[in-house]
């Protein structure tokens, strides 16, 4: 499935920060991409197709490595890139199921993710990221209770289909 | 149970006909292209060298100077231009190096950089590259007994580079596999000696093709202990050149990166005035003219290139005040940095300012220094005049009217000439 077939959700604060990131970048303007893209955690930068205007950006600019990874696109490393949860310590934050597990410490994980108050323990917005507490060492997300409704009511109907879809077969 | 069935394969084929598709993504507006402030120079420094980069600006502002060599950064140095909008940083302050490659990093588009070269002997210098080309050309150089000429391909990026060097020589079309394919790496400097590879030629034009990446090009030329530097530029097809007065040998090089002939025109700003079409002739493929000028006259003047074609007109001075080359400007503007200009200790530096609006133009001419000063004048149209000037980091030059600007200095055995920096917005 493509961008072109689902239907995008609202844009939040960090998608129009990215949008202005992204625009800079393709502007010329910006001789450090990779430290302007590092607070999403973009780690890889990938151009396809025909050459254009950001093949020529990225053949003038600091910090984006070129990765000879796959001759049919051009492949730029971003070694500045932040990592997904942030612990700012040496600490290293994975991501488990929908939210991410660390060492507790005292200070705070930055999640290069929207704010949302879904995510705990402790959220709290950081520009327009989200950030928690690593006092738990567990940085966890639960969606809203219409969110949440839906999914169920998704996985339901499923379930309803196939139930319905197994009697009939039966009765015949 | 048939129905519940059917009533939910309904519902589900009503909603893949009722339910819209999204919206395609629509591209938005094509970002505007900016160039990011920075300038590239050339930098030498040991043996006797010492180099110095001049960051001029409009404003006070913060400046980077990174020095990069064998992929990495050799050292950096941030300060800011200060009130008087210049500031001068001596490469010794930030690293040991040798024949290295600085970016610098300005606050604002209308700023420029330059690099003063200074030894007991001699001295160069040149304003520092903004925008890497596709294509750069340089000529002037020679490799006859007694001159030296480098290459020095400078990539300051992240990626690596790699350039063609088209070679035209007095004894034609260079071949060697060394002007093929060269590899240029991340934040490295390449230098190509062709007093090595091809020693004995009278005149050098060569064209850098960049294959991969970006490479900023500057030439340096030594003629015993004397030495200049100026870049490779872009061809184009209309140009300017303030000349300024002096003897020995002062020489117009034209010459054109073009496959094919291409015909040009001088049009010569003398003491009498504008003097259209004053030459003209034909460039042969890759081919180069000269010309004499200080057999026409010692005074300073200027000229216009007109050509059908792209090439590169080259100011080439070799006198009793030493060695000075530099290339023409193919842009006019109201505003002109000069960088350097008055910051070399011993030496007498002047100005030289060619007028090519149609109107008297008010120039002022401000020093940039602690405790500027600001001079005036009126300047004729198409006129030319070379002025005196004072100590400073460098100069800005303002007109009412479009100008071009170029300065020298001169002391005794050693010379400098160099085209200004034009300012085209902020």
């Amino acid at each position: 499935m493509t961008s072109d077939e689902v239907w995008l959700p609202t844009p939040l604060p960090g998608d129009h920060e990215l949008d202005t990131a992204l625009e800079r970048i393709s502007s010329g303007g910006e001789l450090r991409p990779g430290k302007l893209l590092a607070p999403f955690a973009i780690d890889w930068l990938v151009l396809l197709g025909p050459t254009f205007r950001l093949d020529e950006v990225f053949g003038a600019q600091l910090d984006l490595v070129p990765t000879p990874l796959d001759p049919d696109s051009r492949v730029f490393a971003n070694p500045v890139s932040t990592p997904l949860a942030d612990s700012g310590t040496e600490s290293v934050w994975l991501r488990s199921g929908t939210g991410f597990v660390g060492e507790p410490g005292s200070g705070r994980v930055s999640l290069a993710l929207n704010h949302d108050d879904g995510w705990s323990p402790e959220p709290g917005p950081h520009e327009w990221r989200a950030t928690v507490s690593a006092v738990d060492g567990v940085a966890g997300f639960r969606g809203t209770t219409q969110n949440m409704v839906f999914a169920v009511s998704a996985a339901a109907l499923l379930l309803v289909s196939l139930g319905l879809f197994f009697v009939a077969r039966r009765r015949r | 149970m048939k129905y519940a069935s059917l009533i939910v394969g309904l519902a589900l084929a009503v909603g893949v006909f009722v339910i819209p598709a999204p919206d395609a993504p629509e591209p938005g507006p094509a970002a505007g292209v900016v160039e990011p402030p920075v300038a590239v120079c050339a930098i030498e420094e040991g043996s006797g060298r010492t180099t110095e980069v001049v960051i001029l600006s409009t404003i006070d502002g913060a400046t980077l100077l990174t020095l990069f060599a064998s992929g990495e950064p050799a050292g950096s140095i941030g300060q800011p231009t200060g009130a008087s909008g210049s500031v001068i940083i001596p490469v010794v302050d930030v690293a040991a190096v040798g024949t290295v490659g600085g970016l610098v990093e300005v606050p604002i588009s209308s700023s420029a950089a330059g690099v003063i070269v200074t030894r007991a002997e001699s001295m160069s210098a040149e304003s520092c590259a903004d925008v890497p080309t596709r294509q750069s050309f340089i000529t002037g150089a020679s490799t006859i007994g007694g001159h030296a000429f480098e290459l020095h391909l400078m990539n300051p990026y992240a990626g690596q580079a790699v350039v063609e060097l088209v070679v035209r020589s007095d004894a034609g079309i260079e071949s060697n596999d060394r002007f093929e394919a060269v590899v240029v790496p991340a934040r490295s400097s390449t230098v190509v000696d062709f007093t090595e590879l091809i020693p004995g030629r009278e005149t050098l034009s060569i064209a850098v093709e960049t294959v991969k990446g970006s490479v900023m090009t500057v030439g340096r030329q030594s003629i015993g202990h004397e030495s200049a530097v100026w870049k490779a530029v872009e061809g184009s097809q209309d140009w300017f050149l303030p000349i300024p007065a002096g003897g020995g040998s002062k020489r117009l090089l034209i010459a054109t990166p073009s496959d094919t002939e291409v015909q040009y025109q001088i049009d010569y700003y003398g003491p009498e005035g504008l003097e259209e079409v004053y030459a003209e002739g034909t460039l042969s493929p890759r081919g180069q003219d000269s010309f004499d000028l200080a057999a026409i006259t010692e005074e300073a003047v200027g000229v216009r290139v007109i050509s059908t074609g792209p090439v590169v007109p080259t100011l080439w001075i070799n006198s009793d005040s030493g060695l000075g080359i530099t290339t023409a400007s193919a842009v006019e503007a109201a505003r002109w940095f000069l960088p350097g200009a008055g910051a070399i200790v011993g030496g007498r530096a002047s100005v030289v300012i060619l007028s090519v609006g149609i109107d008297e133009a008010v120039v002022s001419i401000r020093s940039l220094r602690a405790g500027s000063l600001v001079r005036a004048i009126d300047l004729p149209a198409d006129s030319v005049v070379e002025i005196a000037l004072e100590t400073a980091d460098g100069y800005l030059i303002e007109s009412t009217g479009p100008i071009v600007a170029m300065w020298v200095t001169r002391r005794v055995g050693a010379g400098i000439a160099a085209m200004g920096v034009p300012i085209l917005d902020g």
